[in-house]
């Protein structure tokens, strides 16, 4: 397999929607790949997978899921790894990732990405489904850190300590999503750049930056927002510090105005290319 | 297993209204009765309650971009009148069946449109992206037999629209849904899914064919309530039937001929 260093740069890009496809087709020489989510080739509606397949065809993709639940006690979804994997291997995708929560119970699917207590107990079980998932998979597959709306107080360790001790402990990479980080330093009362400082940022393949909106008093990573600046100045540090391959702007809920989405791929091309 | 019973215990604090009230209510007791104990009963009664009822909440924000996959043009139509955050708010919770969650959404669509409180396109949207996930995830209607009470394919479903949503489908824009009274027709034929708009005859003659009533009843009660000649809603039957949208038609058995058939046995 792979190792993290020796997979191709792709530059910047974008998720694929069914609702923003003839924009992703205008945007294609700005495309440096897309992100598809498994669970739409898998199980979207035969016309708007089919336009997915086609476009995907000709664009470097990498594969994002939502479903592989590799913090649910007793393993991931043993079920669902290999239809990504062979979603991946049709796509020719260099990696794949989901991220590092629980979305499923004795298969009873919570339909959140659930954070997972970080604790030394917890750890050992999810290295346990990462070295799994990673045997099924013939490609690096990532972890995603999400914005977490609450926290176990008793946690043995902080996040970027889970995610440094599963770095070291299954090889995997890293998906930073800077927004997510923004986001739980908002919420939690944490320090964003201290997590930057405190990640396993060797390991970061890919970042993601989505724009928040503030409901009730808290930042939600609504995908439906402009970027915020001070996610655009945290991605610079990032990509300072960390071997970053691909930068996702995520766009899933309201779209337009497209010529905004299009101004920030092209300053997430242009922050990639100073980077390199 | 101690992971696991805590994660039991905070999928049903999240999914279920009660569990969650009688957590915020004593969060010790319960993670005890929950069968949780030591640190794992620590870590479940030590969350905030008030966080994980936000958190809770917040599931309509992933909610609706599920619903956004499966009814693109709905969701977008509601958005614009704010309407689904009201859908969310008369049904907090998603049913794990999507075509169950996409059907309530537009029976509530449906009902909100008659009181004002959702637009007539958003209904209309609902009502057929709903049907449109039914019929796709229908198995091919099988080939009938010819019968004498005409019946509809299995996965047939008929719909009368305020509007023409053809263009704004195709984008997902309701800016480009047309106001024009439409009768759809929606099936999973042998090349797959389709919909196609079909005069009211036809549409009323196949929501009548339910296989109980004879050819002529139905044909007789839709031209009386279409206004038509029982001719034009004979040929629209037989029609239907070419289309091998209802049953193939044969002549009912007229009394002595069920006689020489029972003498014959």
């Amino acid at each position: 397999m792979a190792s993290l260093r020796s997979l191709p740069w792709l530059g910047a890009g974008l998720g694929y929607r069914g609702a923003i496809h003839d924009f992703l087709e205008h945007e294609r020489r700005n495309l440096g790949f897309l992100e598809v989510m498994p669970e739409h080739v898998l199980e979207g509606p035969h016309e708007g997978r089919q336009r997915l397949l086609e476009m995907a065809k000709s664009l470097r993709v990498v594969t994002h899921s939502v479903s592989v639940s590799v913090g649910t006690a007793g393993g991931a979804d043993s079920a669902f790894v290999p239809r990504m994997e062979q979603v991946s291997r049709d796509l020719a995708a260099p990696w794949a990732s989901d991220h590092l929560c629980f979305t499923k119970v004795d298969d009873r699917n919570i339909g959140q990405l659930t954070p997972i207590p970080y604790t030394n107990a917890t750890l050992k079980e999810v290295e346990r489904s990462v070295k799994r998932v990673q045997q099924a998979m013939k490609r690096p597959f990532l972890l995603e850190n999400i914005s977490a709306y609450f926290r176990y107080r008793q946690n043995e360790l902080t996040e970027p300590e889970f995610y440094q001790k599963l770095v070291r402990r299954t090889g995997c990479g890293v998906l930073l999503d800077v927004n997510n980080l923004r986001n739980n330093a908002y919420n939690l009362g944490e320090d964003p750049k201290r997590y930057l400082d405190a990640f396993p940022l060797d390991h970061v393949v890919q970042l993601h930056l989505a724009g928040s909106d503030w409901e009730d008093g808290k930042l939600l990573d609504t995908h439906g927002s402009p970027i915020h600046e001070e996610v655009w100045a945290l991605t610079e540090q990032v990509l300072e510090l960390a071997p970053v391959k691909a930068l996702l702007i995520e766009r899933d809920q309201t779209f337009g105005p497209l010529e905004q989405l299009a101004g920030e791929l092209r300053r997430a091309g242009k922050m990639m290319e100073a980077a390199r | 297993m101690s992971l696991r019973s805590l994660q039991r215990a905070l999928a049903s604090v999240l999914l279920d209204d009660e569990a969650r009230r009688r957590f915020a209510k004593d969060p010790e007791a319960f993670a005890r009765r929950a069968g949780l104990e030591g640190r794992d009963a620590a870590l479940l009664a030590g969350l905030d309650a008030g966080d994980v009822g936000y958190f809770a909440s917040r599931r309509r924000i992933d909610r609706r971009a599920a619903l956004r996959a499966d009814m693109p043009l709905t969701v977008a139509a509601m958005e614009r009148e704010k309407a689904v955050l009201r859908y969310f708010r008369a049904h907090p919770y998603a049913l794990e069946d999507p075509l169950a969650e996409a059907a309530r959404a537009a029976q509530w669509a449906q009902r909100a449109a008659k009181r004002g409180r959702a637009s007539a396109l958003a209904a209309d949207a609902a009502a057929f992206e709903a049907a449109w996930l039914a019929v796709r995830s229908a198995p091919p209607d099988a080939p009938r037999k010819p019968s004498p009470r005409p019946r509809r394919g299995a996965s047939a479903q008929v719909l009368r629209l305020r509007h023409d949503l053809g263009e704004a489908l195709e984008d997902a824009d309701p800016a480009k849904a047309r106001r024009r009274v439409c009768w759809l027709v929606l099936r999973h034929g042998p090349d797959g899914p389709e919909a196609g708009e079909v005069p009211e005859v036809e549409a009323r003659l196949l929501r009548g064919a339910d296989g109980k009533r004879s050819a002529a009843a139905l044909v007789a009660s839709v031209a009386r309530a279409a206004r038509v000649p029982a001719e034009d809603a004979r040929r629209g039957l037989e029609g239907l039937a070419q289309e091998a949208l209802v049953s193939p038609l044969r002549p009912a058995s007229s009394p002595r001929r069920a006689a020489t058939r029972a003498r014959a046995r």
